[in-house]
């Protein structure tokens, strides 16, 4: 098995695809678009709704089926060289509603870092990171279906950094956040990035995406 | 002691006069019930004579051939069964139900005729269909709660699903939980029944060998080989449909692919 943590190292493409595209039924949602995602970098996904933005992230994480001729890297090595597990462990996608899984947060997290793609690594204690962005420690043993949406999406996004995956695919990660906790969370998002990580995200705040984002990519036909 | 009193056809009509209570109530709720109580009545009257009719052939000529042929014929029914009481299906899911109804109950009944019992031969069709019937109805109920169970699980249940396949969950981590209370959903109306069978209920069998002149001692113990062996076979065809499902479902890619699931108009 690849080691899965990795030495930052500056603008170094993480992530690179040519040729996506997506039709739903008749209607073309995007096609020919490339993209890529180098270390330290983080690129805003723009376009309007029902654009293709989550297809797209979707598409990237692997969670659909891809059109033979999209051409799919990750750290230099085509798509089919890494088992689909491992591809998505290092490519993080994280949907924009957490679904409200009948255990608690706490249940969950230890579910997925007992998840084999992670073998015996020791990862990180997303409790502790999200505690920076103001979510009780307390809240990890209640029930999913007790928490805000915005406690929810706070510790979703805390497990998916915990997983220290190299890409981040974040559907609106702080929609349901107030400014302030919204600004805490975008700061761990850079340190994310610039330890070496690359992420992708959609977001509908402008002034944030201005703040956080190092460049920008639109999606549409 | 003798066989049992013997039962006309008019014993039969006049005893159809208990329906007429199912169809008092129909009519005074309006739960419109009347035509579907007729049908079903009807149905039941009509199968189980016509079971007996062919049975009497097959037990009185004792080709092993006719034995296998029924068998299938009887598996095959409860497999179409089985699909069809699924409010949602996916290709595929008739074999599936007819391997998992087929190797669970011929598996069970094979064993219980021809070890537990000791027939000679073990397909002697007095014991063989008998036994074979009840395994096989059972099992089309484990069958058919399990693969429901998952199906419906799958649809509704699909952002959670792949949350975890997101995180990097194979498609057996990701659809463990699913697999485990569909399977456990499947199972349990025979271990409900196990738990209250002779408290609460006689089972039909027993009945049967009591009212046949069986000794009390003997029918409880063939009760009790029944009941092993039909919850055998309920668990076994139960998995089987569940897996299947399951694995059709998924593709290699670890992907969901809820695009093969569709809902019947029932």
């Amino acid at each position: 098995m690849v080691e899965r943590r990795r030495s930052k190292a500056g603008d170094e493409v993480l992530l690179e695809a040519v040729g996506l595209a997506k039709k739903v039924g008749r209607r073309t949602l995007f096609e020919g678009l490339n993209l890529s995602v180098a270390a330290g970098e983080c690129v805003r996904l723009s376009g309007a709704s029902g654009a293709g933005k989550t297809s797209l992230l979707r598409l990237l994480a692997r969670l659909d089926p891809l059109e033979p001729s999209v051409s799919l890297t990750l750290d230099g090595k085509p798509a089919p060289s890494w088992t689909v597990p491992e591809w998505r462990s290092r490519v993080l996608y994280v949907a924009q509603t957490v679904p409200t899984f009948p255990d608690s947060p706490a249940d969950t997290w230890r579910a997925t870092r007992t998840l084999a793609v992670y073998g015996d690594e020791v990862l990180r204690d997303p409790a502790e990171l999200a505690q920076q962005w103001g979510l009780g420690l307390s809240l990890w043993s209640q029930p999913w279906s007790e928490l805000s949406g915005g406690e929810r999406q706070r510790a979703a996004l805390a497990m998916a950094l915990a997983c220290e995956p190299w890409v981040l695919l974040l559907d609106e990660p702080t929609s349901a956040l107030d400014a302030e906790t919204a600004l805490a969370a975008e700061a761990s998002l850079l340190d994310f990035s610039q330890a070496g990580g690359g992420i992708l995200w959609v977001t509908h705040d402008d002034a944030q995406a201005s703040r956080a984002s190092t460049r920008q990519l639109a999606v549409g036909a | 002691m003798t066989g049992p009193i013997e039962i006309s056809l008019l014993d039969l009509f006049g005893v159809a006069s208990m329906l007429l209570i199912n169809a008092g109530l129909s009519l005074a709720l309006k739960l419109g019930l009347g035509r579907k109580l007729l049908l079903t009545s009807l149905r039941t009257f009509g199968q189980l004579t016509l079971l007996g009719y062919v049975l009497l052939p097959i037990f009185e000529t004792r080709r092993p051939w006719l034995v296998g042929l029924l068998a299938l014929v009887m598996t095959a029914i409860a497999a179409r069964e089985a699909t069809g009481r699924s409010s949602r299906r996916f290709k595929g899911v008739w074999a599936g139900n007819f391997v998992a109804i087929f190797v669970s109950s011929l598996v069970t009944a094979v064993l219980g005729s021809a070890v537990f019992i000791g027939v000679e031969p073990w397909w002697a069709p007095q014991y063989f269909i008998p036994l074979l019937g009840m395994i096989l109805g059972n099992s089309l109920t484990g069958v058919t709660l399990g693969l429901d169970s998952t199906l419906t699980q799958l649809d509704e249940q699909r952002t959670h699903i792949e949350w975890r396949l997101a995180m990097g969950a194979t498609w057996w981590e990701a659809a463990r939980p699913v697999v485990r209370r569909a399977t456990s959903a499947g199972m349990i109306p025979i271990l409900n029944t196990m738990s209250v069978v002779g408290l609460v209920s006689i089972p039909g069998m027993m009945t049967g060998q009591l009212l046949g002149g069986t000794s009390p001692e003997q029918a409880a113990r063939y009760q009790i080989l029944i009941l092993f062996l039909i919850a055998a076979a309920t668990a076994l065809g139960c998995v089987m449909a569940v897996l299947w499902a399951t694995r059709r479902l998924f593709d290699d890619a670890h992907r969901l692919r809820m695009e093969r699931l569709f809902k019947t108009k029932r």
